[in-house]
């Protein structure tokens, strides 16, 4: 087997309050690498418990989580938090951009964070993201300074600093207008076809899910539909 | 963790920055507390240490005086150690008032590393001038000595110590009993002995007696020899006088010397005893408030800090999502602590040391006199007001630290989007 990302059976049970609710049930689905799969659902349905799960921000009450072939529900949290840094990119609905660090630096932190490169080669990589999506004239200016759409960009170059090959996205263009969602999508696309990352993103965004391979539809916590998408068959 | 420590103080260090005004409250905070530490402290140890140095060197550091050390016990009493013995018709010996054996003994004190040792003759005399009469407490000492022994000197007007030698007939007073007698320098005084033996004697110096003690200034010098004329008890000495290289080795010196001739052999430190043990809770109390003000100063960073990781909830969610593990964020807290901390001890030493200098400068008028306030600078102060300054800060930031690390990031995202 040779997916990017697999899940069997998982679940995800809230235990606190005083009757346990299923935030997800029995979800099994696999992306392969170079695949874009929307998720699809009205709010509440459990799609960004999902998410989290996948980006093992979050565990499941049942089931499990393969990542690039490896069972994830028995390692430490440690060794989860070293596999976000070198495996996974977040981007959300909300930027959080860190308000006190220029663009440029935003997109250095994980990088900076995993110390692979040094302080130059990581200061050239994060120009050279932020070039590619547009933003190269950009880098010096704090968040603040920037348009939504600019600040969503800057988190997308962040959530590809460390080049992961899964990148999750939980509504991406949420907080854009049309102009700017398409250019996030288009940037999402193409992240896709010539660079063969895989991409689940939650979304209500019509746009998104046009341009994705893939549908998921999730209710009630569970999929209840997953289909190619016609207009993208490869 | 390769520039992991660099990154944390990058990002702790943004915090700080974000909020300046914040963090210099609780900057300055620190270095209230900091400042004020150095300052009490300074003034608290200065002028201990200037009492110290009073008792230490206006008076001998060894006394053995001529009173036995308690009552002989008696032979049965040695036989039967322990059980109940009961002697009758003991009378008490008359021993011959006076050291025995005092140049053995003071040859043996002498034979001492590091210590400097003389007799004297003490004894009650009194002084008649110009009708009126005055109780003197009379030291006979060895003029060539004594200099070396107690530090007279600086407290005499008119003549020093050594001039009583080749001065049989001199007399050192204080000024306050030649005001009383309304003698001045120079004047002859009638002494008189309790031996019944009278002299005439010349004040060569005079006293300036800063002793707080009831009767200090009724202390006066003169000749060993001629206060042996005066008591009649030629080569009699009551007192041995010692002098140490090091004030500190006296209780030692003492107790050894005290084993091996029997005597009292009393230190400085056990004569001011009380003062000692007063001396030693005023350092608790000085310790307790100058503590208090670092510990207030915590709490302005606690606060902070506090506030800061309410704040970087969102902050703090990205970065677990993008890889930071929670002992990263509990160290970028930590190192906001320890910044402020370091920040304020900085501050706080140039602060202690302005309100240094403004205590040496100030003149303090005691019964119209200029005194300064005595200040111990040490080094070691600073080291202890920083450091603890730093711990302090650095244990204030610990717990909103350690609530950084629980953050679960999906409460923060599912609360944020």
């Amino acid at each position: 087997m040779n997916a990017r990302i697999e899940t069997r059976g998982v679940g995800r049970t809230l235990e606190e309050a005083a009757k346990p609710v299923a935030l997800v049930r029995d979800v099994s689905f696999a992306a392969a690498p170079g695949e874009f799969v929307a998720i699809l659902g009205p709010s509440g349905c459990g799609k960004s418990s999902l998410l989290y799960l996948l980006g093992l921000l979050d565990r499941p009450s049942a089931g499990e989580i393969w990542i690039d072939g490896q069972p994830t529900s028995r390692l430490s949290r440690k060794q989860q938090t070293a596999m976000r840094l070198k495996q996974i990119g977040f981007v959300f609905q909300f930027h959080f951009l860190l308000p006190e660090f220029s663009a440029l630096e935003n997109v250095a932190l994980p990088m900076r964070r995993l110390g692979r490169l040094n302080g130059v080669a990581i200061e050239a990589r994060a120009a050279l993201l932020l070039a590619s999506l547009g933003l190269g004239e950009h880098t010096t200016k704090r968040p603040d300074k920037l348009s939504g759409g600019e600040r969503q960009r800057v988190a997308i170059a962040r959530a590809l600093a460390n080049d992961p090959a899964l990148l999750l996205c939980d509504e991406p263009t949420g907080n854009l207008d049309t102009a700017n969602s398409e250019m996030v999508v288009a940037a999402l696309k193409r992240l896709v076809r010539e660079e063969g990352r895989t991409i689940i993103c939650v979304t209500h965004d019509e746009r998104v899910a046009a341009g994705a391979d893939r549908r998921i539809r999730m209710r009630d916590a569970r999929i209840i539909g997953d289909e190619r998408n016609p207009g993208r068959m490869v | 963790m390769s520039g992991g420590v660099a990154l944390l103080i990058r990002l702790g260090l943004a915090h700080l920055t974000a909020r300046p005004r914040q963090t210099l409250i609780a900057v300055a905070g620190v270095a209230v507390g900091v400042g004020f530490f150095l300052a009490v402290s300074a003034m608290m140890m200065g002028s201990q240490n200037d009492l110290v140095r009073t008792l230490v060197d206006s008076a001998p550091h060894i006394v053995v005086r001529d009173e036995a050390s308690g009552a002989t016990a008696q032979p049965a009493e040695r036989r039967f150690s322990g059980a109940a013995v009961e002697v009758r018709g003991v009378g008490a010996r008359d021993e011959v008032r006076g050291l025995r054996d005092w140049s053995a003994m003071l040859a043996d004190a002498r034979a001492l590393p590091g210590v400097t040792a003389a007799p004297a003759l003490v004894g009650a005399v009194t002084a008649r001038f110009a009708g009126r009469t005055e109780a003197l407490a009379l030291t006979g000492i060895d003029p060539r000595v004594e200099d070396r022994i107690v530090n007279h000197n600086e407290k005499l007007t008119g003549g020093v110590i050594a001039d009583l030698e080749g001065a049989p007939d001199g007399i050192i007073v204080s000024v306050q009993v030649a005001e009383r007698l309304g003698a001045r320098l120079g004047d002859t005084l009638a002494i008189s002995s309790s031996a019944g033996v009278a002299q005439r004697a010349r004040i060569l110096a005079l006293v300036t007696n800063t002793n707080a003690r009831a009767g200090a200034e009724r202390a006066a010098y003169a000749h060993l020899r001629t206060t042996q004329m005066l008591f009649a008890r030629p080569n009699i000495v009551n007192q041995l006088r010692v002098k140490l290289a090091d004030p500190n080795a006296a209780p030692d010196v003492a107790a050894a010397l005290e084993t091996r001739w029997g005597y009292q052999w009393e230190s400085w430190q056990e004569r001011s005893r009380d003062l000692m043990a007063s001396l030693a809770i005023h350092n608790i109390v000085t310790y307790a408030v100058t503590s208090a003000l670092l510990l207030v100063a915590s709490f302005g960073v606690y606060n902070l800090i506090s506030t800061n990781v309410t704040e970087k909830r969102r902050d703090i969610a990205i970065l677990r999502a993008t890889g930071f593990s929670e002992s990263d964020m509990a160290g970028m807290f930590l190192v906001e602590g320890v910044s402020l901390g370091v920040l304020g001890s900085l501050l706080g030493f140039a602060l202690g040391y302005g309100l240094m200098q403004a205590l040496a400068a100030a003149p303090v008028s005691i019964q119209g006199e200029d005194h300064r306030i005595p200040l111990d600078r040490v080094l070691l102060e600073y080291a202890i007001a920083g450091g603890a300054s730093v711990l302090a800060a650095t244990l204030a930031a610990y717990l909103p630290a350690r609530r950084a690390a629980r953050l679960d990031p999906v409460q923060i995202l599912r609360g944020a989007s």
